[in-house]
């Protein structure tokens, strides 16, 4: 578990390819993240298809459009749950807001913000830890 | 050739993600880029992802993928985003001793995580944008709705389906 939440990707997937992988290999570690992801391709499939013949319901519209606002709090959550595991300076706050104004005000991709967060985080907090002072 | 396309776009998605609803900004961005879903899609399919079983990025994948491209787009998607947690994972259980407690990796996600916050947010906002305001003015009666579930959300432990299905009751009467 605490091996897998570091690795970019879906953290699932991780978890389920090193229990795999210690099992039984390259191939266990395939089988697992099939077996793990098809009862979730399968589920999706079903809603897709009636996402897409009933979409246009007057229903089943107004429903997607109460769900959509629920998705903003969702998401404000998470970020909320991020809070503590990030900002754990004032160089953090800094980070989280550059990436902010960044992301809202520009086009920039995203991988090169995240890529530049990483970079710019191993050069910061290198140095603060070989300076002594954490 | 779209289904390459597919691939290669939930190939960077799962690269540059973190599981769960960090993928959100890098979603949003691939798919309206591409001109696979709309916004309004894409706030549906977060909310489908959260009551589903399954992670978002492999529901995203199948999701996007089947309306693009029928079933080989699903599956080329799917493959596109195990592809990243697939090949590092690996490599990692190779090394599995090495990188436990690697300190260069710790100071990368130090970088990291504030960053993807402030992508979360700064998508929250786009994303508010597109769903309060249709072009003929606010929509106080979504705000609204918004706001209910944000509470309750924020000041209870009410979990996210059950979030979603009162929206969808609220969506119902008010929407």
């Amino acid at each position: 578990m605490s091996l897998a939440k570091p690795f970019l990707g879906v953290m699932i997937i991780n978890m389920s390819v090193l229990c795999g992988y210690m099992m039984e290999g390259g191939a266990g570690a395939l089988a697992a993240a099939f077996g793990l992801s098809a009862p979730a391709i399968i589920a999706i499939a079903v809603v897709a298809y009636l996402y897409g013949t009933l979409k246009n319901n007057v229903y089943v519209a107004k429903v997607l459009s109460g769900v959509r606002c629920v998705v903003i709090p969702i998401i404000l959550n998470a970020a909320w749950k991020l809070k503590d595991k990030s900002l754990t300076s004032k160089t953090a706050y800094v980070f989280l807001i550059v990436a902010f104004i960044i992301c809202a005000f520009t086009n920039i991709s995203k991988p090169l913000v995240i890529v530049a967060g990483a970079l710019l985080g191993l050069a910061v907090w290198r140095g603060v830890e070989s300076d002594g002072a954490a | 050739m779209v289904l390459l396309r597919l691939f290669l776009s939930f190939m960077k998605i799962g690269f540059f993600s973190f599981g769960g609803l960090t993928m959100i900004p890098v979603i949003n961005d691939e798919v309206l880029t591409y001109g696979w879903m709309t916004a309004d899609e894409v706030m549906d399919i977060v909310a489908v992802a959260e009551m589903t079983p399954g992670s978002l990025g492999i529901n995203c994948a199948t999701f996007v993928g089947l309306r693009t491209a029928g079933v080989l787009g699903a599956v080329c998607a799917s493959l596109g985003v195990m592809t990243p947690s697939l090949t590092l994972c690996m490599l990692a259980a190779h090394f599995i001793l090495k990188l436990k407690g690697n300190q260069t990796m710790e100071h990368a996600m130090k970088g990291v995580r504030p960053v993807s916050m402030g992508m979360l947010l700064a998508v929250a906002v786009t994303l508010s944008q597109s769903t309060f305001w249709t072009g003929t003015g606010i929509q106080w009666n979504l705000i609204v709705i918004a706001a209910v579930c944000g509470i309750l959300m924020f000041k209870t432990k009410i979990t996210i389906p059950k979030t979603i299905l009162l929206a969808a009751i609220l969506g119902l009467i008010l929407g």
